[in-house]
Parts: structure tokens; C-alpha cells; sequence
């Protein structure tokens, strides 16, 4: 059995993200679990948190400089009357704390500017964290190019660093014009998508395996349709099964989704789950009213 | 001249001596009642230089210890020595001649190490997880 003190751990999205970005109670499970171990990300997993997180909020910096927005509030409400799925409303959770972090008044054309710096800083300083804070396997079998798309920002002029990231970020054609899904998928791991495929065929639908039926049905139709079949929107959706297959093996992989039970065994990949954050908030606070 | 007038002309170097006096009494008296004359005065001197020298290098530093020790109170739970790790560092920057981009990396990356929370907001993405347990 290897020794727990020497484990390796490959961070799933979900974790990373978390370790970044969840409620403090959240953090500190995460931080125990792990202590002061070599925690590894890839470039595909920055991606997946550029793409659920760091665009959002550049989105939601152009929507507060619009001309037409007079004040933080007035962003927040168009944001929250537009946008509706849970990635677009985590942006609702952030900016809030942000700004009242800051003491920015919400009504006031005068604290716009000020909420526009300090949030171009906050985004500045999240993708370093994002970059810095964990090891990089170095194996990129995707050559994930929106990835590497860079962001600089200067402050003296900040929208022009998150547009040009915005664009790059968003120029999809062209990134998958440069990647190599296609052969990470059809070539090089064939054998262990169609041994996925199989298996999700032979599995009942339900709360635990319908995330992982997902991610097979969109792998099948990949392997029936090649590499055409390979977009960003794709990657979308079968991001766990490209992160599992891209996990160094000598690592624990580690992770919230349940689709990982299923996609890690067949190809031998060390894992572990992790419970939510809502289980652990919920433990959390049972606890407190225990001592209370 | 007008008390206004008088705080305009403040110059970027004299913010910054402030805060680090602040840190440095933060330093000698946290987790005491004392502490909060000084936090008290670090943020407002925090938030001046915000306010007045938003794009230069340091305020982006010392943006990053606010946020770390002022999201919900948490300056409170820092200890003496990251407090004086924190003097040190903003120090060290303050007397460089010209801080580059790296530079400011560094010093925000350094703060991480020593314990500084500089990203303390929590978010919840995966709100659908919670409807997909309740199912269990």
C-alpha cells in the first residue's frame, strides 16, 4: 500500500477549484485532507476553471464598464435577471463579497470605477493563484491551446488585457484548429474509450451513473463520428473523462463527481471522492449546534 | 487649505509608510483588544491607497493582504509573526526602485505562503450537486 505521506495527488476541476474558490469551512476539509502533500493540476484542468470561472467574471467586469451601468447594483441586477445557470450565479456570490469587502457603496456612479479596479485586480490575481499555486504535471496529451491562452493584464488599462484574453479565450475555432483531442481520444486512448463505452452500456440510469452515461454517450458518438466530432463544446462534456485518462497513474486522482467511480477503475487509476461541500457545510454546522 | 485638499497631496510613500506602521504595531499586539486601533487605521490607509494610487505596482500587493485580512474580519485570527512576515515583505518592496510585474507576483505569491488567504471569498459552483443529493 503506498504510504500516505508520499501520495501524489492529481486534483479533478472540482477539487482545485474548491481548494481556490469554496466556503472556508470547505477549505479546510480540503486543507486536512491534504496537508502540506505535492498537490498536481494539469493545463486542462486551469482551463476548466478558466472556462467555469475566470471568463464569467471577465464577463461580468465588461458588463459593469458598460456606459449604460451606473453603479455595481445596477450590473448585479442585470446579471442576475439574465444569466441563470449555477456558474453564471456563482459570479452573484463573489461579487459581493468582493465590493463589500472593499466598503463600495452599491448605488453610487462614483464607486463603479473604484469596483471595476479592484475587481480587475481580483481577476489578475486569481488566474496567478490559479497558475502558481498547485504543481503542473507537464504531461499535456491534449495540447489543450485555450488553456494557454495568456492573460496580461496592465493596470493602467485593464479591459484591454481581459478583451484581448476574452477573444483568444473565446476564439474556438482556432484553439481547436491547434489542439489534439482527436488523437488523445481516437488514437491514443481508443481501447479504454471503447472499454468505457461498453460499460456505460450495461449500467442503469440513475442518480450515480447518469454523469458518467453522459460522458459515454458523447465518447460514442466521437468514435462513431471522429475526429469532426472533437470540439470545445465537446470537451465540455466530457472533460471528466479526458481528466481521468490524462491523470498521471503514480497519483491519486481526486474528486467530487461521481462519474470518476466509473471512469477510474477500467483504466486503473488510483482515486479517491471526496464528499460536497454541501455534505461538509451541513456536517459542519451540525456540529456547532452540537457544542452550542 | 481644506482638510480635502489636505489628503489629496498625500503621496503614495507616506500611504505606504503608514501601512507598514500599523503592520509592524499589528505585529507586537494581534489577537489583543489593542490590535483593532491599528487594523482600524490599516484599513483606512489600505483603502486611501486604493482609492488614490490604484494601478501602481504596490497597491496591488497590499490589495491582496486587504482582501486577505478584511473579508470577514479575519485580521483578527492572523498571528504576530504574519504580521511582521507581511511587514517584511511590504517593506522589502517599498524600497525597491521600480517593482515590475514579477516582482508583484512574487510578493503576492509570498503572502500565500506565509498563511495569507488572498483569495477568502467562497463560492458555490456546483449548486446542482445540491439538488442531485437531495434525489439520493
Amino acid at each position: 500500500m503506498e504510504d500516505k505521506s508520499t501520495q501524489e495527488h492529481f486534483l479533478d476541476t472540482s477539487v482545485a477549484r474548491s481548494l481556490l474558490l469554496a466556503t472556508q469551512a470547505y477549505k479546510q476539509y480540503f486543507d486536512n485532507q491534504f496537508k502540506e502533500q505535492s498537490l498536481y493540476i494539469s493545463n486542462y484542468v486551469q482551463m476548466e476553471i478558466k472556462r467555469s470561472y475566470l471568463i464569467n467574471l471577465i464577463s461580468f467586469y465588461f458588463v459593469l464598464r458598460l456606459e449604460t451601468i451606473n453603479s455595481i447594483g445596477d450590473a448585479i441586477a442585470l446579471w442576475s435577471n439574465k444569466f441563470k445557470t449555477s456558474e453564471l450565479k456563482a459570479i452573484l456570490q463573489l461579487i459581493p463579497q468582493l465590493f463589500s469587502t472593499h466598503q463600495l457603496n452599491f448605488s453610487s456612479p462614483q464607486d463603479k470605477e473604484k469596483a471595476l479596479s479592484v475587481l480587475a485586480i481580483y481577476i489578475k490575481r486569481f488566474e496567478l493563484i490559479l497558475r502558481k499555486k498547485f504543481k503542473n504535471t507537464n504531461i499535456d496529451s491534449t495540447a489543450c491551446t485555450r488553456a494557454k491562452v495568456p492573460l496580461n493584464i496592465d493596470l493602467k488599462n485593464p479591459a484591454k488585457g481581459l478583451k484581448q484574453f476574452a477573444d483568444e479565450f473565446g476564439d474556438v475555432k482556432n484553439c481547436r484548429s491547434k489542439c489534439q483531442i482527436d488523437q488523445f481520444l481516437l488514437t491514443q486512448n481508443r481501447t479504454e474509450i471503447e472499454q468505457l463505452v461498453e460499460i456505460a452500456s450495461q449500467l442503469p440510469k440513475n442518480t450515480n451513473t447518469r454523469g458518467f452515461i453522459n460522458i459515454a454517450n458523447n465518447l460514442k458518438e466521437i468514435l462513431a463520428t471522429g475526429a469532426t466530432a472533437c470540439d470545445c463544446k465537446r470537451c465540455e462534456k466530457i472533460g471528466d473523462a479526458v481528466i481521468a485518462l490524462d491523470a498521471p497513474r503514480r497519483m491519486q486522482l481526486e474528486h467530487t463527481d461521481n462519474s470518476f467511480d466509473y471512469l477510474c477503475p477500467p483504466i486503473n487509476q488510483p482515486h479517491y471522492k471526496h464528499p460536497s461541500e454541501n455534505r461538509i457545510v451541513i456536517n459542519v454546522s451540525i456540529d456547532d449546534s452540537d457544542q452550542g | 487649505m481644506s482638510a480635502k485638499q489636505t489628503v489629496l497631496e498625500i503621496s503614495l510613500s507616506e500611504i505606504t509608510n503608514h501601512i507598514l506602521e500599523d503592520l509592524k504595531k499589528l505585529s507586537t499586539c494581534s489577537g489583543e483588544p489593542m490590535a483593532a486601533v491599528y487594523a482600524d487605521n490599516l484599513l483606512r490607509q489600505m483603502h486611501l491607497l486604493r482609492d488614490k494610487y490604484i494601478d501602481n505596482p504596490i497597491t496591488e500587493v497590499v490589495i491582496a493582504l486587504h482582501d486577505a485580512l478584511f473579508f470577514q474580519n479575519r485580521w483578527i485570527d492572523y498571528t504576530a509573526n504574519q504580521y511582521l512576515q507581511a511587514y517584511n515583505l511590504l517593506s522589502s518592496l517599498a524600497r525597491q526602485e521600480t517593482i515590475n510585474n514579477s516582482s508583484v507576483e512574487e510578493a503576492i505569491l509570498a503572502l500565500e505562503n506565509d498563511g495569507f488567504n488572498t483569495l477568502p471569498f467562497g463560492v458555490q459552483l456546483d449548486l446542482n450537486q445540491v439538488d442531485s443529493e437531495a434525489e439520493e
